[in-house]
């Protein structure tokens, strides 16, 4: 495993991956900071008023949704892709370096990279909201601290499922596009669940004739366990925007978050182990 | 002489297609062991079986003696370097950096030897270059580098001289031979160029269809292929039916030349084609190649079954 991981690092650094990933995760960081600052302190011209609070740190911080899971689908690709694409994984495994330690390396170093980019982009959020020279009602609280830590491992599960992919197929530039795809699909889907969960059970209607009121049931309500399964799956997505102001939601990202990252490594293992490389 | 590498019925299916149907080999320390076959025959799974890239579906195999079902197999792996269909290089690193990265894999921590492997391998001037822009004959050196991380007992190549060009091929004749005598390492090699590797190897197997037909050395080799004399004369059709009543075996190629397979000496061959009015114009030995060889065990196996 040690051997494993020193050669996964050793390849993170000289291929210049690492270099590139710092210097893109910096510029990453301004350019949401940038983008943040256009809504909420209206620096275009003639536009007023020049103020932050807290919602430019949420907004700040849930855009990392984005550009972290993309920045890492990317990443995975140009590490571990590249690795299976180039079948020097087969050295790897010729040499006797068990299997899940070849996957374990990548994914420590795949994982450890995604903590390195949200504590450099969050830390630019935080340091930019704290100190902009302008009327500040920026407040560090749970709430901010708590949607940072979903966010955080949203990423983390993202990052997790990136090289369970990237391991599964054999053809970096298919994962790419399967990754890439992920990422819009559970944004409508989140979308999409909570258009589903906001059906109302029935709706009134008018007869024009007689003026009287009458209620109907609606048949697009969806009731009963399949509710109640569409209900935690919407408040554990990412993109479901809810566990902003519930804590229930909150604990339901971290639940679905954590159970993503979990199988995603188990099911890397698992794929490794039963592969047979070309 | 011990083996290195021991193969017992190893069988492997894909599906319902059995690719390899209990293949059994010993490969001998020190040996240059030639895996012929054609496309399909299960060269390329049988070295995927052996280097631990695939999984027998029954039948094991052994390196330096220990079984691939202990695991201590594992450790006795590091005695092994392959290439497997193409060298598996990362193209966005150096040919230094490559082996580094082995040596590293390895879990050595002197890096000293690679100046030399780089040297042997004929790649010592690449400097920072990255082994994408590399040629094709380049990069087969680099994955034999590579393979040779940690001086392993047996090298493991399955065609290496694949899209070669005839310079390219003759320096990895001399890379393997230099390889085989200086460091004395066992190469179990397959190629479709058998008459690259008649100049090479000190045995042979001949597989076909999952099932190994024949494995020899190549001393034993040289004494069953057929010893041929090919005649160049005015009219073949002219001499067959003198060679026939003669009792003299024979293949004609086409209309001026043909390979006589008995032992029938050139004097009488001229005697013979006088009589049938047929004008000699030069007889040369023309022994039967690797490739003849084969291809008369799989008709035989063919015709066989």
């Amino acid at each position: 495993m040690i051997c494993a991981l020193k050669s996964s690092l050793y390849r993170f650094v000289r291929t210049g991956l690492l270099a590139k990933f710092l210097i893109f995760s910096v510029i990453a960081g301004v350019l949401i900071v940038f983008r943040c600052s256009l809504e909420f302190l209206r620096i275009m011209p003639f536009q007023t008023p020049r103020y932050i609070d807290n919602e430019f740190v949420i907004e700040a911080v849930m855009s990392l949704l984005y550009v972290v899971p993309f920045t890492m689908a990317v990443f995975s690709t140009l590490f571990s892709g590249n690795e299976v694409s180039f079948r020097a994984v087969n050295n790897k495994i010729a040499t006797g370096i068990p299997r899940s330690a070849i996957f374990l390396s990548d994914f420590i170093v795949t994982i450890c990279s995604t903590l390195i980019m949200l504590c450099i982009q969050i830390g630019i959020i935080f340091a930019y909201a704290k100190n902009t020279g302008v009327k500040n009602g920026v407040r560090f609280n749970k709430q901010i601290i708590m949607i940072t830590v979903c966010v955080a491992l949203g990423c983390l599960a993202f990052a997790a499922f990136d090289e369970f992919i990237q391991f599964l197929c054999s053809n970096k530039i298919i994962a790419l596009i399967i990754l890439l795809a992920t990422i819009p699909a559970l944004s409508l889907g989140g979308e999409s669940m909570a258009e589903k969960l906001n059906e109302p059970y029935r709706y009134s209607y008018v007869d024009e004739e007689t003026g009287e009121t009458f209620w109907k049931l609606n048949k697009s309500y969806i009731g009963g366990t399949p509710r109640k399964v569409l209900e935690f799956f919407s408040d554990g997505s990412l993109y479901s925007y809810q566990y902003i102001d519930s804590d229930d939601s909150r604990k339901d990202v971290i639940t679905v978050s954590s159970g993503v990252f979990i199988l995603s490594a188990a099911a890397g293992i698992a794929t490794i182990k039963k592969k047979e490389f070309s | 002489m011990d083996n290195v590498l021991s193969i017992k019925d190893i069988r492997k299916d894909y599906g319902k297609f059995h690719v390899l149907k209990g293949v059994s080999l010993d490969i001998p320390r020190g040996a240059i062991f030639g895996l012929v076959g054609r496309n399909g025959a299960g060269k390329t799974t049988l070295m995927r079986i052996i280097t631990g890239l695939a999984e027998p579906k029954s039948g094991t195999y052994s390196i330096g003696g220990i079984l691939n079902t202990d695991r201590k197999i594992l450790n006795n792996r590091r005695r092994m370097g392959s290439i497997i269909e193409s060298p598996a290089v990362y193209r966005n690193l150096s040919a230094y950096d490559n082996i580094k990265l082995q040596y590293i894999n390895l879990g050595m921590t002197s890096f000293d030897d690679i100046p030399e492997l780089l040297e042997l391998v004929d790649l010592q001037g690449t400097g920072k270059k990255k082994a994408g822009k590399f040629s094709l004959g380049m990069k087969q050196r680099l994955g034999i580098a590579v393979a040779l991380c940690g001086k392993p007992d047996i090298l493991v190549l399955d065609e290496p001289i694949n899209g070669l060009d005839p310079q390219g091929i003759i320096q990895m004749r001399e890379i393997l031979l230099r390889i085989n005598h200086e460091r004395h390492t066992t190469i179990l090699i397959s190629s479709h160029i058998l008459e690259e590797l008649s100049k090479l190897a000190t045995h042979y197997a001949f597989i076909e269809k999952g099932e190994i037909l024949q494995t020899l050395s190549s001393v034993e080799l040289m004494s069953k292929v057929r010893k041929a004399s090919r005649l160049h004369v005015t009219s073949t059709e002219l001499l067959c039916p003198v060679f026939d009543r003669e009792g003299i075996e024979y293949k004609v190629e086409d209309d001026s030349l043909m390979d006589i397979f008995s032992d029938v000496t050139a004097s009488k061959i001229v005697n013979l084609a006088t009589s049938a009015g047929v004008e000699v114009i030069s007889i040369a030995d023309n022994n039967e190649s690797l490739e003849g060889y084969f291809m008369n065990l799989v008709a035989k196996k063919d015709g066989i079954s």
